[in-house]
């Protein structure tokens, strides 16, 4: 509950546009607000940028437009087709009595599957890292790298010294299945590393992780972490141009960490 | 209550009377495609926004709508009617799309296609032209933005709850509501030069 002596945050502020606060809460952020002009003020603001938001989302939808109609009638025409599909299936199976026999044999099918065929598709798709570097550096056409907006001011206030926050685990089966490596063999040997690390302003988003050995003797997961802390430090210090240093981590790391790193370890 | 919110009442009354009129078309005889197709007139151009919102091209963006109103229909077929059919599309609308945008990256000829944007997040002239100079400001901070960022405001400004958007990332409330809030602060930064 948001204290009433204090200005709320900007969450907190959102929360109340969108009617998403605790009921209990409400009522003391209403009175405050209307109270506080500097906290009327921020209301405005985040209001003035929602409603821009939609705005741009808005004109989105006449460049969608001319496609209704057709996609419309190719939907219609999907749908009665698959329900006569449905329909005669149905009644061959009703009538020759056969719903339980088929129901066994799928169920056979789908284990004869799950013990052969999942695990001969996973020896035999081809990994996308280099097999010579083992992953060393990442499939530039999977992880280019990316980041948000972000000042140096944003980048050297941040007390958030995780390298490598942990993304969720639909993002993390994600990555490996990018490259080609099933999740449940390769979680132990790899970390999901971010290419650009968050404090150089690098997101969480796909495109900016890569599965990262361990076991590599030198240019391994350590190694890189190093690298992203140097970094971070010089760009603080204002010897290295945060964009340069966004651009130098994500097109090639090990040439960053030579650079910058090598002559001094 | 925002014009997202509104606009998510009015669309989830109008779902409803969807709903509603075609159950009664159904003890009548009436089709189940009728009421699927209801449903495609009020949500396809919603769901396309949210599906090309991944990067993925128009033509996908379509096929993943088309496959989103054929799992519904069989979703229906099921008797699986729900309460929160409003989610429920946004939420295999989400799953395909992310699907498709993996499938495209692992196949090397479809990589030329996907809208992979990065470290660059200027807007084209075109985009300039198109969305004017506030918009194409606004847009360039979103395409900095991560995935599940850009999703959040998106399905928010789709009049979705922080609950619902929740479950169909797959993330905390919580999360959903820093993850607004930082995106906020970043676009307002940006309106505001």
């Amino acid at each position: 509950m948001p204290d009433r002596s204090q200005h709320p945050s900007d969450e907190e502020i959102l929360q109340f546009i969108d009617d998403e606060l605790p009921a209990d809460c409400i009522e003391h952020l209403r009175e405050h607000i209307a109270a506080c002009p500097n906290c009327r003020n921020r209301q405005a603001s985040i209001e003035g940028t929602l409603d821009a938001l939609n705005e741009l989302y808005t004109s989105e939808q006449f460049e969608l437009g001319s496609t209704t109609a057709r996609s419309r009638a190719l939907l219609q025409k999907k749908l009665v087709k698959d329900r006569k599909s449905h329909s005669f299936w149905r009644d061959r199976v009703a009538s020759f009595h056969l719903r339980l026999p088929i129901a066994a044999a799928i169920v056979l099918v789908f284990i004869g599957f799950a013990f052969y065929g999942g695990r001969k598709i996973w020896t035999d798709q081809p990994s996308l890292l280099n097999p010579q570097e083992e992953a060393i550096v990442p499939n530039h056409s999977l992880t280019p790298g990316a980041v948000r907006a972000v000042t140096l001011t944003d980048i050297c206030s941040s007390t958030d010294d995780d390298l490598d926050p942990k993304v969720p685990s639909s993002t993390e089966r994600a990555v490996f299945q990018e490259y080609g490596l099933p999740s449940n063999r390769h979680t132990r040997k790899y970390q999901i590393d971010y290419l650009v690390n968050p404090q150089l302003g690098g997101t969480n988003d796909i495109r900016n992780l890569w599965p990262e050995p361990y076991s590599n003797a030198r240019w391994n997961a350590q190694a890189k972490d190093e690298l992203e802390r140097h970094l971070h430090q010089m760009v603080c210090d204002r010897t290295v141009d945060l964009a340069v240093a966004q651009r130098e981590i994500a097109t090639d790391w090990i040439a960053a960490y030579k650079k910058y790193v090598g002559r001094n370890s | 209550m925002n014009a997202a919110g509104m606009s998510s009442l009015s669309t989830n009354t109008a779902i409803g009377l969807v709903l509603r009129s075609s159950a009664e078309w159904m003890n009548r005889g009436a089709s189940l495609e009728d009421e699927v197709l209801g449903l495609f007139d009020l949500m396809q151009t919603r769901l396309l926004r949210y599906a090309v919102s991944f990067g993925v091209t128009m033509q996908d963006g379509e096929d993943i709508v088309q496959e989103t109103f054929l799992a519904l229909f069989h979703h229906l077929q099921r008797g699986r009617h729900g309460d929160n059919l409003h989610g429920w599309l946004f939420r295999v609308t989400h799953n395909l799309a992310l699907k498709r945008r993996m499938k495209i990256l692992n196949d090397p000829a479809g990589r030329d296609t996907a809208q992979v944007e990065i470290l660059d997040p200027n807007p084209n002239p075109e985009e300039c032209m198109l969305f004017g100079e506030r918009h194409a400001r606004l847009a360039s901070v979103l395409q900095a933005l991560s995935i599940e960022d850009r999703s959040c405001l998106r399905l928010r400004a789709e009049g979705l709850r922080y609950r619902e958007i929740a479950r169909i990332l797959g993330i905390s409330l919580g999360s959903v509501s820093a993850s607004l809030s930082r995106s906020l602060a970043r676009l307002e930064q940006v309106d505001k030069r």
